[in-house]
């Protein structure tokens, strides 16, 4: 393969060793950090199966007050990158991310996390990996982590993992973590539209969606649609319920209103990812 | 529009009740005059400058991205490069008094000193008034004007966003771009881009 495994930093409280079934040199997460981030590379499972697709996680823990950003930063910031070092044939795929939370502070509005957040990536492996062997897998990260300044943050994690036949046990020491990840990624909805004017764009559920008495948020995924700082008014009116969402002024009316669409109620909170059509204005 | 509300609830979401806050300065509009102060007590306004173009260029010499360019030398090569063709490069900071980026006349002429910048004047924007004015959100953010006064270009310095001074060569860079197009007389090719970098530090109180 010709790769040259990564250098990577050890946090001496973080536990190379696994479960007891597991051979002692297998390592599933390595640690690197920054001022006040530290970054985390974390398997969902103990080994690969050849031609399956297992579940990485990126782990950001940030120190209080300090944020990193969501795929789209709003007003200032950078999200997480990760550069993938994987042998021939492996793939890795997008980062599934959490529902984000907004950050405000003298105007600026930005869309991000706070304390922990698990970024989660599917690599999958060619059916012609060999069992017995062993997948070093490099990831260099870089991020953004901003309090009331911003530092950059970079750092290589690497992990080892072997390949067996067999489906794959899953990782005591993470699965708690992957689950918890889960319930928080917006799940897509569909049905969702929207319509403009010159200076709103206006937000429509499909007909079986119950308006919450709470707030809803819009977090825009694409750039140059929505002004992120501006209040997000919810009213219902003869068309129904509606999110106004003013426009960027130099933005355009898109083809599609991409986004996450969150909302609370009875305690639980719903993270919907949409694509909007546009519609003619009522 | 006109409809009916039978029944209208308005929940309001989203803090700041900056009405005109992040609007901004529209491309393809009169840029919105402004008076400010520069780090050696003289008075600026934009509309003195009609006849000539402008780059608004929103610094803060504490932010990765700000460091990122002129730790390269690469702001500094294009207010030289421009300048010296006859561009007015304004520097603007809008960081509020014990902000990061903020500071005294005699730090700034320092600071422009030690990093070779050449703007025509670094403008003292505190109350951040002029930056809300122009929707000013990252450093840098970048605004050129024409010599009619109108906004060509709002945006990113280029399409590159990162911390990382390797990406610069590679990069396109929609200043440049911009100001070349303006000075042959020519519609500005890419008119607006993503701004990527620091918040801009304004003062809690607005």
């Amino acid at each position: 393969m010709g790769m040259t495994l990564p250098l990577f930093l050890l946090a001496a409280a973080v536990p190379l060793s696994v479960g007891a079934a597991a051979a002692a040199d297998i390592t599933l997460s390595t640690t690197g950090s920054s001022k006040n981030v530290t970054a985390t590379l974390l398997s969902e499972v103990q080994s690969i199966q050849p031609g399956q697709t297992l579940w990485l996680g990126l782990k950001l823990e940030m120190a209080q007050g300090w944020h990193v950003y969501w795929k789209q930063a709003g007003d200032a910031g950078l999200p997480p990158r990760i550069k993938w070092s994987l042998p021939a044939g492996f793939q890795a795929g997008d980062i599934a991310w959490p529902y984000p939370t907004r950050f405000e502070a003298g105007g600026i509005t930005s869309y991000g996390y706070h304390d922990r957040v698990l970024l989660l990536v599917p690599v999958t492996a060619p059916p012609t990996a060999a069992a017995g062997s062993m997948v070093p897998v490099s990831a260099a990260v870089n991020w953004l982590e901003c309090r009331e300044v911003c530092i950059p943050g970079k750092t290589t994690l690497g992990l080892e993992l072997p390949v067996k036949a067999a489906a794959p046990a899953s990782n005591p020491q993470t699965v708690a973590l992957f689950k918890e990840t889960r319930g928080l990624l917006p799940r897509p909805a569909r049905g969702w539209t929207f319509e403009s004017s010159a200076d709103h764009v206006f937000l429509r559920p499909p007909a079986a969606w119950k308006a919450p008495s709470t707030p809803v948020e819009f977090f825009a995924a694409d750039d140059n649609v929505i002004l992120y700082a501006a209040p997000q008014a919810a009213d219902t009116g003869a068309g129904g319920w509606r999110l106004s969402l003013k426009r960027d002024p130099n933005g355009t009316v898109p083809k599609v209103l991409s986004g996450v669409v969150v909302s609370r109620r009875n305690g639980a909170v719903e993270a919907l990812d949409i694509s909007a059509k546009p519609k003619a204005l009522k | 529009m006109k409809f009916a509300l039978f029944a209208v609830a308005v929940v309001l979401f989203g803090g700041a009740a900056l009405a005109s806050a992040q609007e901004g300065a529209v491309v393809g509009k009169a840029a919105p005059d402004f008076t400010l102060t520069d780090s050696n007590g003289k008075s600026h306004s934009l509309s003195a400058y009609k006849g000539k173009t402008v780059v608004l260029e929103w610094v803060n010499f504490g932010c990765p991205f700000v460091r990122k360019h002129y730790g390269a030398g690469n702001m500094q090569k294009l207010q030289k490069g421009y300048t010296g063709k006859g561009v007015v490069w304004l520097s603007v900071n809008s960081s509020g008094e014990g902000k990061e980026g903020f500071h005294t006349a005699a730090e700034i002429n320092a600071l422009l000193s030690e990093k070779g910048a050449a703007p025509s004047a670094y403008l003292v924007d505190a109350s951040g008034k002029v930056g809300h004015l122009y929707g000013a959100r990252t450093t840098p953010h970048m605004f050129v004007i024409d010599p009619q006064g109108t906004l060509v270009y709002a945006g990113g310095i280029d399409d590159k966003p990162s911390t990382d001074q390797a990406d610069i060569a590679g990069a396109t860079n929609y200043v440049a771009a911009a100001l070349d197009d303006t000075l042959a007389g020519k519609a500005v090719r890419t008119s607006v881009s993503k701004p990527y970098g620091c918040s801009v530090k304004y003062s809690s109180a607005e």
